[in-house]
């Protein structure tokens, strides 16, 4: 930990460098022993944390970083979990070429709806992404080859847990690098400038296009690759439930109780959201109720989310993209 | 204040945290506490909710009957009581999913019910069928179960009618308001494509050219959808008879509201899963005379419960006497999915799976809902048939009660009025 200032001349102590990559991996390596040998409860748990984790760590990399607020993430959600039933019931391949070919199909779709969403800017951007969602939710609802409202099953679900455990993990840790990696890269040191001023930014010499395009593509595959294990692991979707916009609710109210705009925000967000799901499951109907007061006090009294207070009060910056001046 | 509400909230969250953390140990009473747990995924909330009315009731009636009346089940000279861990579906299949896993791993149970309409049967029954667990599917056409089922359905068993039933059922009701077969008469189609309304319309569809029926098909719409104009129209243009479907209360509401609206007169309206609660039918209000619809269970039924000895008029004055409404039919049909557990279990005389999977499957027995003989197939889904018949809404002493009317299809079930001409559509 050293202590850096920041642009606006606070000393803040930064967490990272080496001994937070040896923290990382330490962490990682427990969550892999407790692939192996932890309970099938807690792996449940964490299957479902991992997911979730890595389509809010995509989705803050674009509201939170490039001011891009999509609500229509729940779009590659269901194309991949689609792709994975389609693959596995109607051609009867492997999990595997689901995942890929969901994973592929989420960074084309990507391309081609950055080519009609990039004209578009704040509120606008975000009511065309949850539309074209939409859109698509019906599309499918009405699609034979899919079986309409019917729904499909996904076939030849590993009987071995540990697989799923292990891949869920992996695409985890995966969006979470790549997003570190992207926001300390060069084209990190642009996105938020492009978050702020879009105008100011592209004067200075920031792509917008090309950052944006990246931002987009790297949230679609992410969003796509978890979103169609999660199918493997429920088994069984509907156009309502893999369109569904609870998708997008989850992810927001993850990154908003987290932090938006840190790295470390929605990480604690979908250790947070799991747990109050797990726990809320108890008490049928007031669930939703609960975690909607949950989300106004957080918004209304910690707006910068738990992270982002707790840096805010505390003087500290973790898995940070800013770049500080020693003191 | 602000510090003091943020203290509050990271409190919360830490109890949170805790609490989850530990409540994976909350079912280690297990089969050797002398507990048999039972899995059940209701609807308490979402658009299902109607439907999962009387779970709790039919939960406490099951338990109390089994650990206090028969002093719980006998297995190898030890007693085991029986608990039954619910958890909200939110009628929501991805919630299904989870909470079903949740029901495996957390509670560890030695059983799952599977219940309702296919998108919350059919999550439930494939992840019981992932995990090793024996599940009891009950209330859902067949068909869709059947063709959605993920696994080898070497753990599941389902009861309830086939579609070709409710359609033999339906076309009774329609011969009763002298539609009959072969004389050309218009039947305008209102199917969701949903995966009820999928799947009753191939059925529907294929069978109903071949009756010598005129088939006005405007097309399958979304669930949801609140503007019918278009399908109204085609009703219009083409001066049906018959308007036949199946639909949720909302989006039928819609509908019917609309054709009565814009003035289509149609003899006999048969709507399927809308129309079987007094809930659903109470918000049509005056607009619910007349409809017909099918019925799987009733009070007036001639059954009685092997288990528990209680029979379909027993239990329904019992529900009327503590809940003060009627019992509805999915009611009927979640006690009799637990009678099938209890007896499953007796059956196996132990809670290993194995043992429960085969006394299960080899259940010959009566159940409030009928006799139920695990001894029918369609692709790799076990199932046996519930008996149907057909009903109608009619005016009685000022309240829209359900009469059977018609029994062609299962002789047993008594007729309990006759069919009376008229609905909304020709009142106007």
């Amino acid at each position: 930990m050293k202590k850096m200032k920041s642009s606006n001349r606070d000393t803040v102590r930064v967490f990272g460098g080496w001994p937070l990559l040896i923290a990382c991996i330490v962490i990682v390596a427990v969550l892999v022993v407790i692939g192996f040998v932890g309970e099938n409860n807690i792996r449940r748990i964490l299957i479902r944390m991992f997911l979730y984790c890595a389509m809010a760590v995509v989705w803050n990399l674009m509201s939170g970083y490039t001011g891009m607020t999509s609500l229509g993430q729940q779009a590659f959600v269901g194309i991949a979990g689609y792709s994975m039933a389609v693959m596995t019931s109607t051609y009867l391949a492997s999990y595997w070429v689901g995942l890929l070919v969901g994973g592929a199909i989420g960074a084309v779709l990507a391309l081609v709806l950055a080519v009609i969403l990039f004209r578009m800017r704040g509120m606008y951007f975000a009511i065309a992404t949850w539309v074209i969602a939409e859109a698509l939710k019906t599309f499918f609802l009405s699609w034979k080859f899919v079986n309409q409202g019917g729904g499909l099953s996904v076939m030849g679900r590993p009987t071995d847990r540990t697989i799923i455990y292990m891949v869920a993990l992996l695409i985890c840790v995966a969006a979470i690098v790549t997003v570190y990696l992207l926001l300390n890269s060069k084209l990190g040191l642009g996105l938020t400038a492009m978050r702020d001023d879009p105008d100011a930014a592209s004067s200075v010499g920031v792509n917008i296009f090309k950052s944006k395009l990246i931002c987009f593509v790297v949230a679609g595959i992410f969003t796509a690759l978890a979103g169609g294990w999660y199918f493997l692991n429920n088994v069984s979707i509907y156009p309502n439930s893999g369109f569904g916009n609870s998708w997008t609710v989850a992810v927001v109210f993850i990154v908003i109780i987290g932090g938006i705009g840190t790295m470390a925000g929605p990480i604690v967000g979908s250790v947070v959201y799991i747990m109050l799901s797990e726990i809320l499951a108890d008490y049928p109907g007031w669930s939703n109720i609960i975690l909607g007061f949950i989300a106004i006090l957080v918004i209304l009294f910690l707006p910068d989310g738990i992270i982002g207070t707790l840096q805010k009060k505390l003087k500290f910056e973790i898995l940070s993209q800013k770049r500080f001046s020693q003191e | 204040m602000k510090k003091i509400l943020a203290l509050i909230l990271a409190l919360v969250m830490c109890f949170g945290l805790v609490a989850c953390g530990s409540s994976g140990d909350g079912g280690d009473a297990g089969s050797e506490g002398g507990t048999i747990k039972v899995g059940y995924v209701n609807p308490y909330t979402g658009p299902l909710a109607g439907n999962g009315e009387g779970c709790d009731w039919v939960i406490a009636e099951i338990e109390k009957y089994v650990n206090e009346t028969m002093g719980g089940i006998d297995m190898n000279g030890a007693k085991y009581t029986v608990d039954v861990i619910t958890y909200d579906s939110k009628s929501d299949s991805n919630t299904c999913g989870e909470m079903a896993a949740k029901l495996c791993d957390e509670d560890e149970v030695d059983m799952i019910i599977a219940i309702q309409t296919p998108e919350t049967v059919i999550p439930v029954m494939n992840t019981a069928e992932a995990y090793g667990v024996p599940c009891i599917a009950i209330q859902a056409p067949v068909n869709p179960v059947a063709g959605n089922l993920a696994g080898s359905g070497e753990w599941t068993v389902h009861a309830f009618w086939t579609i070709e039933k409710v359609y033999e059922q339906y076309k009774a009701l329609w011969a009763a308001a002298g539609y009959l077969p072969n004389t050309g008469a218009k039947v305008g189609l209102a199917f969701a494509n949903d995966a009820d309304g999928s799947a009753w319309y191939s059925i529907f569809t294929a069978n109903l050219e071949k009756d010598g029926y005129v088939m006005v098909d405007p097309g399958q719409y979304p669930s949801g959808t609140t503007d019918f104009t278009n399908i109204v129209n085609t009703y219009k243009d083409n001066d049906i008879d018959i308007l036949a479907g199946t639909n949720i209360p909302p989006d039928f509401l819609n509908l019917y509201t609309q054709v009565i609206a814009a003035g289509v007169e149609v003899g006999c309206v048969t709507m399927g899963k809308c129309c079987l609660l007094e809930g659903d039918i109470g918000v049509l209000e005056d607009k619910g005379l007349g409809i017909m619809t099918e019925v799987w269970w009733a009070p007036t039924n001639p059954y009685t419960s092997a288990l528990t000895g209680v029979s379909c008029e027993e239990l329904g004055a019992k529900y009327l006497a503590d809940n003060g409404r009627n019992m509805p039919q999915p009611a009927g049909y979640a006690y009799a999915a637990l009678e099938l557990a209890v007896q499953a279990f007796q059956a196996a005389g132990t809670t290993d799976k194995a043992a429960v999977r085969d006394a299960m499957k080899a259940l010959d027995t009566t159940t409030i809902v009928g006799p139920i003989k695990y001894d029918q197939t369609m692709g790799n889904l076990t199932y046996s048939n519930t008996v149907i018949g057909g009903g109608q809404w009619q005016m009685i002493d000022g309240a829209l009660t359900l009469k059977i009317i018609d029994n062609s299809v299962y002789p047993e079930v008594p007729v309990t009025g006759e069919y009376v001409a008229g609905n909304a559509t020709s009142a106007q």
